[in-house]
């Protein structure tokens, strides 16, 4: 019996993809969630993204380095990554596992992670739109 | 009234429910959320390695008293191929995010005690306990 | 014919009740010498229908949780636990010796009576003992838990800028508190600026120099940023022996330069956080020969919101 995959919804705004992950995730959800991830990167061309862990209460180094190779792919293709809400508990056990994911921005909401984005974008458009 | 569930693992499915029910036991002991946390996590990693080293093994996960103090200990046991050099397997590749290999340093920063036995062909047992404070 | 106990206790309530009243108020303690006779008379008449019943229906479980009861009203007072005491044995001696009155001729009933009273004020004393000491464990525990608090404060200064003072020599346990108290407080306060003061932390370690580390990455995966204030130049040195990798911290050499430099981070536009910021660090703790007589003022010189 095939056990269900949970896909996790990616949702666009504006220039951004938002994903906000609910629910546990066991391996292979998440491998399908960085594969959808980097698809929609791919397919709109989102200048950013932000994955929004609020909501969850354990990570393990399965979905940090997950995570981190998340960022590390979408800044191949011209995206930033931002995980915002991280838990203390969680940013706690990541530290002590050894995995600081120094790739990733980090945000403590999602608000604050799009007003990042949004900032972020802005500044390499003034660096990169300098008209002689 | 036996103290403690084992947990069939042989699937990812099996690592989440292991490390859930290692945070509702830590929860009804006591511990506070980030212990909760560490706790989840050491058992997510272990389990883990049963699935991808072994292929399918045990976690038994119980309430553990000495004295005065109260604990939770896990039990991860596999009859997989075994660990040929511990030594190297708990050597600390602290700084390197990058680095495969069984996570073992790791899950033992989340705990107080940490013991591991393990024998080529024969399988993998670690045991480990944290207390409350 | 003999009576049973119960019934010999019945019959002599009344002298039994007045010379326990006596007694307890001439030499159990000074707070009941301060009571009146007559209303010591009922509530000693109060212990007595416990103890009676006790004996009559053969159930000491419920004399213990009278025991329990009253004590547990009282517990906490001075005085309290040893007049209890007192009080339980002198019943004990009345009881004893109207059973030797009544039982002169009946060693053996004697006898039997007599391990029963014995048996009822042994689990009082016992009783009373655990009420007290579960009662001063629980304060203690309490106190404990006040006092690591108070030991690891967290204090907002502005909206977004946290302030965590560090005062003497830190052991891994309290730097786990002070981790996790920081982590809790910036989601609490959903504070993006984090400063870290450790002026008045004397001789900084591996471990700690660790902890430290481990507490700044912890923050920035929430999405706050540390300043680290207040480096010795002792720590300095200390930290560059270790080879501690600070690039990525941001300090400065007091807690007033490092609530400016929290400020003009606010005034800035958001720009991308913990990840290009310089380590200028050990020039400015090195500079700190000059901020030394500021340190340790600072704190109370810090105009208040």
């Amino acid at each position: 019996m095939a056990s269900e995959l949970i896909r996790i919804p990616i949702l666009q705004i504006e220039d951004f993809l938002v994903a906000s992950i609910q629910i546990a995730l066991h391996d292979r959800s998440a491998v399908q969630f960085r594969d959808d991830l980097l698809e929609r990167i791919y397919g709109t061309k989102a200048k950013g993204l932000i994955i929004d862990l609020t909501a969850v209460d354990i990570v393990d180094s399965f979905i940090g380095r997950l995570i981190g190779d998340v960022a590390e792919m979408a800044a191949l293709m011209g995206s930033r990554v931002v995980v915002s809400g991280l838990q203390p508990a969680v940013a706690i056990t990541l530290t002590e596992l050894g995995l600081d994911l120094p790739g990733v921005i980090t945000a403590l909401n999602l608000e604050k992670g799009i007003a990042i984005l949004r900032g972020l974008v802005r500044q390499e458009e003034d660096t990169e739109g300098a008209r002689p | 009234m036996t103290n403690g569930r084992t947990l069939l693992i042989h699937s990812d499915l099996d690592i989440v429910s292991a490390r859930v029910e290692g945070r509702d036991l830590a929860k009804a002991l006591g511990f506070g959320t980030i212990d909760q946390a560490r706790i989840a996590t050491a058992i997510s990693e272990l389990a883990r390695n049963i699935v991808l080293y072994a292929g399918e093994g045990t976690v038994t996960i119980r309430v553990v008293e000495q004295g005065m103090r109260k604990g939770v200990e896990v039990i991860c046991e596999d009859h997989g191929p075994g660990i040929e050099d511990v030594s190297l397997v708990m050597r600390d590749g602290y700084s390197t995010s990058r680095g495969l290999g069984m996570g073992l340093p790791g899950a033992k920063r989340l705990v107080d005690e940490f013991e591991i036995q393990s024998q080529i062909g024969i399988g993998t047992k670690v045991v480990v306990r944290k207390w409350l404070r | 014919m003999s009576l049973t106990f119960a019934e010999l206790l019945a019959r002599n309530k009344e002298g039994i009740v007045q010379e326990l009243a006596r007694l307890v108020k001439e030499k159990a303690g000074p707070t009941y010498a301060t009571v009146p006779l007559e209303q010591l008379l009922p509530r000693m008449a109060v212990v007595f229908d416990a103890m009676h019943q006790a004996i009559s229906q053969q159930v000491p479980q419920a004399w213990e949780e009278f025991v329990e009861t009253t004590v547990r009203r009282r517990v906490g007072e001075r005085y309290a636990l040893e007049e209890i005491q007192a009080l339980i044995s002198m019943l004990r001696d009345i009881v004893l010796r109207y059973l030797q009155a009544a039982y002169a001729e009946e060693p053996g009933q004697q006898i039997a009576c007599i391990l029963q009273m014995e048996d009822l004020a042994h689990r009082a004393r016992q009783r009373a003992f655990e009420v007290y000491l579960r009662h001063y464990e629980e304060k203690t525990e309490r106190q404990q838990r006040v006092l690591a608090e108070l030991s690891t404060p967290v204090i907002q200064v502005h909206e977004n800028i946290l302030v965590v003072p560090l005062v003497g020599a830190i052991d891994t346990e309290r730097a786990r508190r002070v981790m996790e108290e920081l982590l809790l407080g910036i989601t609490a306060y959903q504070a993006e600026l984090v400063i870290i003061d450790i002026t008045g932390v004397p001789v900084v370690d591996t471990a700690v120099a660790n902890h430290l580390m481990q507490t700044i990455k912890a923050a920035r995966l929430l999405g706050a940023q540390s300043i680290l204030v207040g480096i010795s130049g002792e720590v300095a040195q200390t930290l560059v022996h270790l080879q501690i990798d600070l690039s990525g911290v941001v300090t400065r050499s007091n807690l007033q330069a490092g609530i400016e430099y929290a400020l003009e981070r606010m005034g800035l536009e958001i720009s991308p956080k913990g990840e290009e910021l310089s380590a200028e660090a050990m020039e400015e703790a090195s500079e700190s020969g000059d901020s030394r007589s500021q340190r340790g003022q600072e704190v109370s010189g810090w105009p208040a919101n």
